[in-house]
């Protein structure tokens, strides 16, 4: 059987993602991953992250994970979440710390103006760049719940993006490895099903 | 694009069950929070709000349970505050499952504890509560009450806004004390002073008895979200019927 390796370094809310990846239709034994052993063993990976991106890289570090979240991240199945997602980057301008490095680019502050309230916080809608099985049966222009101070820039990476006072990426893939901004396990019925096309695809 | 607005669905709970009454008395069963919860979140609500009035300490793990049931139920954000006394109560509750956590009485008497929460949890998870009453004394400022009202701090509450944005608060609950449980419309003067004090996202709350009132609060300026309880737990108006009248009166949210 499939085994769906949640990622826990003890940031805590990891609940919700659980809950979330149990209200999917799918096969796979659900576990959490404490250790590099059981990411290294699952066959895929979600990687929550909470906070700020320092005490995430912190928690990394804190745990031995880091080497065997780079690891998993170019082999096999992977979906980080929101600062999960950040930390994919070299670095972010809330941190001085460096992040996993896998996409070359810095994670930025999102600009505050008159009408752009930060954090950036409730519904907005993803534009898709181009169809990609993540996004399977999720229509263009669809509502996901987005919850963050900072942001990844557009790159080749990019599939879904999102307007709030920048034009962010608000979902990447690159191979094997797809991430988002936004929570899907908050998303309602398209979160859901996104999670879904991850962990059936 | 601008983020749509937020309705949000609040519900008291005490000892497990979902429970509704004006100024904690005359106090009715209002249901089972799971299926609650499921009713608000299949009908469109945009988050929900779950607030322990749990009187006694030892009754908190019931509250714990209730969030974690809750949170493994719906698909959409949940805040969840009431007693919120420490870091340590702050996290038990976003391990339960919740998502945002909100801070009031004990914010005021020790704001250092939004400053401590928001470097553990990331501000995107701090919602500060504030509830505030009109100053008698001047028109057009209104100041900070504890303990459920009862308490009068004398504290600006526009000021303490500021402060708790500066702290690392993430978002702002704000209910109008005058208005809350009259049903004649959210305080919208209130609103507006609080929307300029701060710049975070502002839910409204106290006074909503229809969805004109809710439009009127979710008017540029004002609001980012509207709470409301009564109208939705009596089933006045379903979350459906608030959004299509938005929808109606040009007001952006999210489609059901």
């Amino acid at each position: 059987m499939t085994t769906i390796a949640v990622v826990d370094c003890g940031m805590g809310n990891l609940h919700s993602v659980l809950a979330g990846v149990r209200r999917t239709q799918t096969t796979g034994e659900v576990i959490i991953a404490t250790t590099a052993a059981a990411i290294h063993t699952a066959d895929k990976i979600i990687f929550p992250g909470d906070g700020n991106f320092a005490a995430c890289m912190q928690a990394i570090d804190a745990g031995g994970l880091r080497q065997a979240l780079i690891t998993a991240a170019q082999e096999k199945p992977f979906f980080g979440i929101c600062v999960g997602m950040q930390v994919l980057f070299s670095g972010s301008a809330e941190a001085n710390v460096p992040g996993l490095g896998i996409f070359a680019a810095t994670v930025e502050r999102l600009p505050q103006q008159a009408t752009i309230k930060v954090p950036h916080m409730g519904w907005n809608t993803g534009r898709q760049q181009h169809p990609h099985t993540l996004t399977a049966d999720i229509k263009d222009e669809e509502y996901f719940y987005f919850v963050h101070s900072y942001y990844a820039p557009l790159g080749d990476w990019t599939i879904m993006t999102c307007d709030y006072g920048v034009r962010f990426t608000a979902a990447l893939a690159y191979e094997n490895l797809v991430a988002t901004q936004f929570h899907p396990e908050k998303s309602g019925k398209s979160g859901i099903r996104l999670l879904e096309n991850f962990l059936n695809g | 694009m601008a983020l749509v607005k937020r309705i949000i669905p609040c519900l008291d709970i005490r000892d497990g069950r979902v429970v509704k009454g004006v100024n904690f008395v005359n106090i009715r069963d209002a249901g089972d929070p799971a299926a609650v919860a499921a009713r608000y979140d299949s009908e469109g609500a945009d988050e929900l709000v779950f607030l322990d009035i749990t009187a006694s300490v030892e009754k908190r793990a019931t509250f714990l349970t209730t969030v974690q049931t809750v949170a493994e139920q719906i698909s959409i954000p949940l805040t969840v505050g009431g007693g919120v006394q420490s870091v340590a109560d702050a996290e038990r509750l976003l391990k339960a499952g919740a998502d945002k956590v909100s801070f009031n009485t004990a914010a005021v008497n020790n704001p250092q504890l939004l400053t401590d929460c928001a470097a553990h949890f990331g501000a995107q998870c701090i919602v500060l509560a504030v509830d505030a009453r009109q100053k008698e004394s001047q028109k057009g400022c209104w100041e900070v009450v504890t303990h459920g009202g009862r308490t009068a701090t004398g504290r600006d509450a526009c000021e303490w806004v500021a402060e708790a944005a500066q702290r690392g608060a993430g978002e702002i609950l704000l209910t109008s004390m005058d208005s809350d449980g009259v049903q004649n419309g959210y305080d919208l003067p209130l609103t507006k002073a609080i929307a300029a004090a701060a710049p975070l996202p502002l839910i409204a709350s106290g006074g909503a008895g229809s969805p004109e009132h809710i439009a009127a609060v979710l008017a540029p300026g004002l609001a980012d979200a509207a709470l409301a309880a009564s109208i939705f737990h009596d089933r006045i108006y379903s979350v459906q019927q608030v959004k299509a009248y938005l929808q109606h009166a040009q007001i952006p949210v999210r489609p059901i």
